[in-house]
C-alpha cells in the first residue's frame, strides 16, 4: 500500500505518493517536477478523488517520469485520468518526440497496435429491437469469429493478399466488398497509413495475422448492441447521427496476433539499438530508437502495418454486423441505414503537426491507451463534422455505459489533440475470478437488460463489470478541463466477446 | 517434478511465479502455467513430439523465447504442447535451450480455449538462483 500526505500549497494541493510529489495546476490537473534524468515534467489529468483511490497507480506515476526521461520529448509527458500501469508508459499515456533528436517506442504504443474503437449507427429504436436481442446477439455471435482457435471470417489470405492488405488497411475491404467506400472518410487516416512496408515484417508476425482477419480476439475485445441513453449536447449529437434512444453498434478490436508479434519483434531490436545509440533509460521496456535511424523506421513501417491491419479488421467485423442485423431484422440496407460514425486508435504513433512553444513542428506523438480528439476546424477529420469537432469514443465496461466525446481547441493546446480512452480496470482478473464464484454473470447481466455471450469460460468472470472503474469518473475529468466535451452517453443491451 | 508455480494478482494482465531445483524445471513449470492459463479444463493428447532449439544471449531473453515459441506453435501453426518430453540447458558463450515438446494439433471441436496470450513480457523477469532454487516471475500481456 502507498503511503499518501497532505499539504496545502499557495495554489492547490500538494500530494505525495510513495515520494513522487504532485503539485496541482487546476482542479483536475496534476504536475510532477522534473528531476533527476526527466527532460520535462509530467502532468496528469486526474481527481484528486481518483489519486486518492488509485492502488496500484502509484507505479503508474512513476512510469509518467520514466517516460520524461526519452530523448527528444517535448513539453510535458502527459496521461490521461484512465492512467493504469503498461509495459513502459503507463496505459493512458502521451508523449510527443521532435524528429530531430526524438525516439519512437514500441512501449509508448503498446502490444496491440491500433487496437480501437469504432462507432456505427443504425435507423433503429429500443422499442424495434427489443424483443428481438437475444436472436440478433446469438447471430452476432455466431458470424463474427470471437476468440482464439476461430478462423479468420473470410478465407486465409495469400502472402501477397496479406501484403496488399497491410498497405491498403480499410481499403482492401472496400476493395473486396465488405463495406462502402463512405466508411474510409469515417476512419481516423481514412483507414490507412501510408508507407507502411510489409518488408519491415517477420515472417513470424504476418504468419500470426494472415488466418485472422476479421476476428475479434479474446479478452477486454468485444461488440456491442448499444442504446443512445443520454445526450449531452443536442446540436453535435444530431451532426453526429445520434438521437436518443437510437441502436448503435461499438466493436473494440485491434491487430491481433500481428500486431503483437510486431511490438515483440520490435522489442527486442530496440533493446539493442538502444544501447547501441547510448541512451539510459530507466527501464528496459521503453525501448527506443531515433525515430530518423534505420530501426526507428523500420518499427514505424511495421507499425504502419498493424495499424492498417487493424482498421480493416474493424471494417471486416462492421460488415459482418450490418449483415446480423439485415438478416435478424429483415430488412434492406436503405431501411437499417447502418452507417459507420467514427472509428479511432487507442494505440498508435502518428507524425503529426503541434504546437511546440509557439512553433508549428511536425512531432511523433504517442498514444498509448489515448485517443486523438482533433478540434472544430481541423483538416484532419471528416467535412461533415468540421463544425463539431472529432468524434472521441469511450467504452467503459460491459455492465454500464459508453461515451461519446468530442475533440476541443483546448486538446490541440494541452494534450497534443489527445484524450482519454476508457475504464482502466479495478482489480485484477485473478481477484475477478474469485469475486465471480458462486456468481452467475451472465444472469446478474440479464436483469441489468444486457445479452451476452462469449467463448472464452473465464472471459465473462474476468471482464465482469465490478472488474473496471467506473468510466464516468475518467469522462467528466476531461469534460471539465475541456479536453473534450460529452456528446452522448451509450447503455449495453447486447455484447459478445472472445 | 520438484517444480512450483502460483498464479500472484497483476491489475490487467497474468503474473506466475514458479520455483524449481533445476533451470530445466523452472522452464517446464513456467509451460505449463502457459497451458493451465490458455487450456485449463482441457485434455492435451501427447500423440506427437516437436523438437525445439534456441540461443540467446542471457537465461530471461531463454524463457521469453521459449515461451514465446509455445504461443506461436498454438497461434500460427494450431499445435498445442501438452508437456515437455526432455529438456536441457546450458551455457557456454550463449546460452543454449534443447528441448523435444510432445502435444497434438488443435482441434476446435474438442479444445476450448479459455483466453488468448499476447505476448510473454520481460516486465520484473529476473531468474534467480537462491539456497540452491532457481525462481522467476513471468507476467504475461492478455
Amino acid at each position: 500500500m502507498q503511503s499518501y500526505s497532505h499539504k496545502l500549497r499557495n495554489s492547490g494541493e500538494l500530494m505525495k505518493i510513495n515520494n513522487i510529489e504532485l503539485n496541482q495546476i487546476r482542479e483536475n490537473l496534476w504536475e510532477i517536477p522534473a528531476s533527476g534524468g526527466m527532460k520535462v515534467p509530467g502532468r496528469i489529468y486526474i481527481s484528486q478523488k481518483m489519486i486518492e483511490k488509485s492502488s496500484k497507480e502509484d507505479e503508474a506515476f512513476k512510469q509518467v517520469m520514466n517516460v520524461a526521461h526519452l530523448p527528444g520529448i517535448e513539453k510535458y509527458s502527459l496521461a490521461m485520468p484512465d492512467i493504469h500501469w503498461g509495459y513502459g508508459f503507463p496505459i493512458g499515456g502521451v508523449a510527443a518526440t521532435n524528429l530531430d533528436e526524438g525516439v519512437i517506442s514500441p512501449g509508448g504504443v503498446g502490444y496491440d497496435i491500433n487496437c480501437g474503437v469504432r462507432l456505427a449507427a443504425t435507423s433503429l429504436d429500443f422499442n424495434f429491437v427489443k424483443d428481438k436481442i437475444e436472436k440478433l446477439v446469438s447471430a452476432l455471435f455466431e458470424n463474427i469469429p470471437t476468440g482464439v482457435g476461430a478462423g479468420g471470417a473470410i478465407k486465409k489470405l495469400s502472402i501477397n493478399e496479406m501484403k496488399n492488405l497491410l498497405q491498403k488497411g480499410s481499403g482492401w475491404a472496400i476493395e473486396n466488398d465488405f463495406g462502402d467506400s463512405s466508411d474510409l472518410d469515417f476512419t481516423e487516416e481514412n483507414g490507412m497509413l501510408k508507407n507502411a512496408d510489409a518488408g519491415a515484417l517477420s515472417p513470424r508476425a504476418i504468419e500470426r495475422g494472415i488466418d485472422q482477419v476479421g476476428t475479434l480476439g479474446s479478452g477486454n475485445h468485444f461488440l456491442e448492441v448499444d442504446i443512445v441513453e443520454e445526450i449531452f449536447d443536442e446540436k453535435i449529437a444530431s451532426v453526429f447521427g445520434l438521437f436518443p434512444g437510437q441502436i448503435t453498434v461499438l466493436i473494440h478490436t485491434g491487430s491481433r496476433g500481428l500486431g503483437y508479434q510486431v511490438c515483440d519483434d520490435y522489442l527486442k531490436t530496440l533493446m539493442k539499438a538502444s544501447t547501441l545509440y547510448g541512451f539510459s533509460l530507466p527501464d528496459r521496456q521503453l525501448a527506443c530508437a531515433p525515430i530518423n535511424s534505420k530501426e526507428g523506421q523500420e518499427y514505424l513501417s511495421a507499425m504502419k502495418c498493424a495499424a492498417n491491419f487493424a482498421w480493416n479488421n474493424r471494417q471486416v467485423i462492421m460488415y459482418l454486423a450490418k449483415k446480423c442485423f439485415k438478416d435478424t431484422f429483415n430488412m434492406t440496407e436503405s431501411e437499417l441505414r447502418f452507417r459507420l460514425v467514427y472509428d479511432v486508435c487507442h494505440n498508435i504513433a502518428k507524425i503529426e503537426e503541434h504546437n511546440i512553444n509557439g512553433k508549428i513542428k511536425k512531432v511523433c506523438v504517442h498514444r498509448k491507451g489515448a485517443t486523438r480528439a482533433f478540434p472544430p476546424g481541423s483538416n484532419l477529420i471528416p467535412p461533415k463534422y468540421k463544425e463539431v469537432g472529432q468524434p472521441v469514443l469511450i467504452p467503459g465496461d460491459m455492465g454500464r455505459y459508453s461515451y461519446v466525446l468530442t475533440g476541443t481547441e483546448k486538446s490541440m493546446h494541452e494534450t497534443f489533440g489527445s484524450s482519454c480512452h476508457g475504464a482502466g480496470r479495478n482489480f485484477s482478473r485473478k481477484r475477478a475470478m474469485k469475486e465471480a464464484k458462486g456468481r452467475n454473470i451472465i444472469e446478474e447481466l440479464r436483469k441489468k437488460g444486457i445479452v451476452i455471450q462469449a467463448k472464452g469460460f473465464r472471459t465473462i468472470a474476468e471482464e465482469m463489470p465490478d472488474a473496471y472503474k467506473d468510466v464516468s469518473d475518467v469522462v467528466e475529468v476531461m469534460h471539465k478541463e475541456g479536453i473534450s466535451k460529452k456528446v452522448a452517453k451509450l447503455r449495453p443491451i447486447g455484447v459478445i466477446k472472445g | 517434478m520438484s517444480g512450483l508455480y502460483k498464479f500472484i494478482d497483476h491489475t490487467a494482465d497474468i503474473a506466475v511465479e514458479a520455483e524449481a531445483d533445476t533451470l530445466e524445471e523452472l522452464f517446464t513449470i513456467s509451460a505449463q502455467a502457459w497451458k493451465e492459463i490458455i487450456f485449463e479444463g482441457n485434455i492435451i493428447e501427447a500423440a506427437e513430439e516437436k523438437k525445439i532449439n534456441i540461443t540467446e544471449s542471457d537465461p530471461e531473453s531463454l524463457l521469453v523465447k521459449f515461451l514465446d515459441e509455445l504461443n506461436f506453435l498454438f497461434q500460427a501453426k494450431k499445435w498445442i504442447c501438452a508437456s515437455i518430453k526432455e529438456m536441457e540447458i546450458k551455457q557456454d558463450k550463449e546460452w543454449k535451450l534443447k528441448t523435444i515438446l510432445v502435444g497434438e494439433p488443435f482441434n476446435p471441436s474438442r479444445h476450448k480455449v479459455n483466453l488468448e496470450i499476447k505476448a510473454v513480457t520481460f516486465h520484473q523477469m529476473e531468474i534467480k538462483k537462491k539456497n540452491g532454487k532457481y525462481s522467476t516471475r513471468i507476467v504475461f500481456d492478455i
